[in-house]
């Protein structure tokens, strides 16, 4: 069994389950908190329509050598800013209607760009179903870097994050400049969501990330056990089932998706008992 | 920080405040003289929680002046919200976040110190007494705010205010949802605070079970109706400018007393 190991695809895909359930659960727990979590699938799709767009510009030779991811970056960040913008100008009812906007708008950009690079249907089916197995070590230090940045800004900024979510109000009369936060989280959000395309694909982006956080804030007395329960919930969810993939030759992102939701089930149910 | 140069907590000049074309607040003046407990009533959509939005800089305002200890709201900011305690209405606080009591406190303390700090023994110790001074039961500090009363939670509020050592203290409805027990036994460790040098300024819907402990009202509907000691605006005549022909008025001991239910202006 332990020779696997030797595999450098197998290395990096355990690598990037560690990275994706640290990202996920210092995001997810925030989502989960400030009630955005339709806004995650709007930015992965975001995500998603910039690495289409990326690969269809680096096929046609508009913009050779423009990686997927970068494409993915700059899209889901420009998304992100957007919702910023628009919704630090209007009601929080407002702020449903512009995320249902952008998020339809996302996702008809996504099959427009996805549809247009048919010719390179491995690719394209890479970024809908992820392709753990098949990092390369670029993609591995791409992910490391953004997942650092998120990781290390959420640990600095969590006590503000907490305090905004919990009482947007009493957090602007002690002071904090909340919009500059709340632009930081919706960028942090938008490069974690490129994290998780990578490793686990547009469809399942929004459970990696919001359901190990849903479930945790279930059971946790505290805000910092969320983020902590969440990565536990993420790393099981990740290395069953990767391990299981590799048993029974399946998509890991899918068992990994299966195993989450499964999880959260079983909270629901320890909550009801 | 600049000299506190007033023994003035809030004097506010000739305000103006409105939402879009919507004139909320329309040449509001007044000033509450330090310490003191303030009452600000009306009925809903009188502008009370915009007046002390406006107070913070939460909301900019149009027309006008507001001073907090003779400091200019719109020039020293950071300063005056250093000197204020808030209690939002608690209806704003979303609850579905696991917080501990006793972490909700600290969690403002923190922040305010800033993001690299550690809370030290110090802090907890003055997490400790302000949830003692509101009479929070010790059973209730380890318990998620989502799980406590209507009353407890006002306290954990109230307590997240007042770590910070502000010297003006201001509650926007802090008696909705709260019995009439804990509203007196909250009202009675407020004029506490009065006595330490605090002054509190209470927005409220019903003013009876704590006019005692009122040393000033101001009587708000889009305009100031009338500002003075409870004798002085508590009068049939302003009360039914307030909150129209329908009040009934009891007088008890030299004060009007306003029978005001839950209706819209
Ligand atoms: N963000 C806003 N945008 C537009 N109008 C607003 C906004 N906030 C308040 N208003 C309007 O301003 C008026 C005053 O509102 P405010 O919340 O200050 O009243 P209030 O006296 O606190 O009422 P209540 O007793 O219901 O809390 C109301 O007519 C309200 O509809
Ligand atoms: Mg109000």
């Amino acid at each position: 069994m332990l020779e696997i190991l030797n595999n450098p695809f197998i290395v990096r895909a355990i690598i990037a389950i560690v990275l994706i359930s640290f990202v996920s659960s210092a995001i997810g727990s925030l989502t989960i908190f400030r009630e955005q979590s339709f806004l995650v699938a709007g930015i992965a799709h975001g995500a998603l329509a910039g690495a289409a767009l990326a690969i269809f510009l680096d096929y046609y030779r508009i913009l050779p050598e423009m990686s997927p991811i970068a494409g993915a970056t700059v899209f889901s960040v420009i998304m992100a800013v957007t919702v910023g913008f628009f919704s630090s100008r209007g009601s929080e009812a407002h702020m449903d209607v512009i995320i249902g906007i952008t998020f339809s708008m996302a996702m008809s950009l996504a099959i427009l760009f996805v549809s247009m690079i048919r010719e390179y249907a491995v690719q394209a089916w890479g970024l809908i179903m992820g392709d753990l197995l098949l990092l390369t070590s670029m993609d591995l230090l791409f992910l490391i870097i953004i997942s650092s940045i998120t990781v290390f800004l959420v640990t600095l900024f969590y006590r503000e994050f907490v305090l905004i979510a919990f009482d947007e109000e009493g957090a602007r009369a002690l002071g904090l400049k909340v919009l500059l936060y709340d632009y930081l989280l919706l960028i942090l959000t938008a490069l974690s969501t490129v994290v998780l395309l990578k490793g686990v694909g547009a469809i399942l982006v929004y459970v990696m990330l919001i359901i190990p956080a849903a479930a945790a804030n279930k059971l946790a007395k505290n805000a910092s056990n969320v983020m902590i329960l969440a990565l536990l919930f993420s790393l099981i969810s990740g290395f069953l089932g990767l391990i299981l993939a590799i048993i029974l030759d399946l998509a890991p992102s899918a068992l990994a998706g299966l195993i989450a939701t499964t999880i959260y089930v079983i909270t629901l149910m320890i909550k009801r008992a | 920080m600049p000299g506190l140069r007033s023994e003035t907590a809030v004097d506010v000049r000739n305000l103006y405040v409105s939402y879009g074309d919507y004139l909320a607040l329309e040449n509001i003046s007044f000033s509450v003289p330090h310490p003191s407990v303030t009452a600000i009533m009306g009925p809903n959509g009188a502008g009370k929680t915009t007046l002390v939005r406006a107070i913070l800089r939460l909301i900019d305002f149009d027309e006008g002046e507001i001073k907090v200890f003779g400091l200019d709201v719109r020039e020293n900011e950071s300063e005056v919200r250093n000197l204020i305690g808030y209690v939002p209405q608690r209806e704003r606080v979303r609850e579905h976040i696991p917080v501990r009591a006793k972490d909700v406190v600290l969690l403002a303390k923190m922040v305010r110190l800033g993001p690299l700090s550690l809370p030290t023994k110090r802090d907890i110790e003055e997490v400790k007494s302000a949830l003692k001074s509101v009479l929070l039961p010790r059973e209730a500090w380890n318990k998620k705010f989502s799980d406590l009363s209507g009353g407890q939670k006002q306290k954990v509020l109230i307590a997240r205010a007042i770590v910070l050592k502000p010297k003006l203290l201001i509650l926007d409805e802090p008696f909705s949802g709260v019995d009439t027990v804990s509203q007196r036994e909250i009202m009675g460790f407020l004029s506490k605070l009065k006595d330490k040098g605090i002054s509190i300024i209470i927005v409220t819907h019903d003013i009876n079970p704590i006019v005692e402990h009122i040393d000033n009202i101001l009587l708000l509907n889009r305009r100031k109706i009338a500002f003075g000691t409870p004798q002085e605006v508590l009068t049939k005549e302003n009360l039914s400018k307030a909150y129209g022909i329908s009040v009934k008025v009891i007088v008890h001991g030299g004060a009007c007393y306003a029978i005001i239910g839950d209706r819209h202006a």
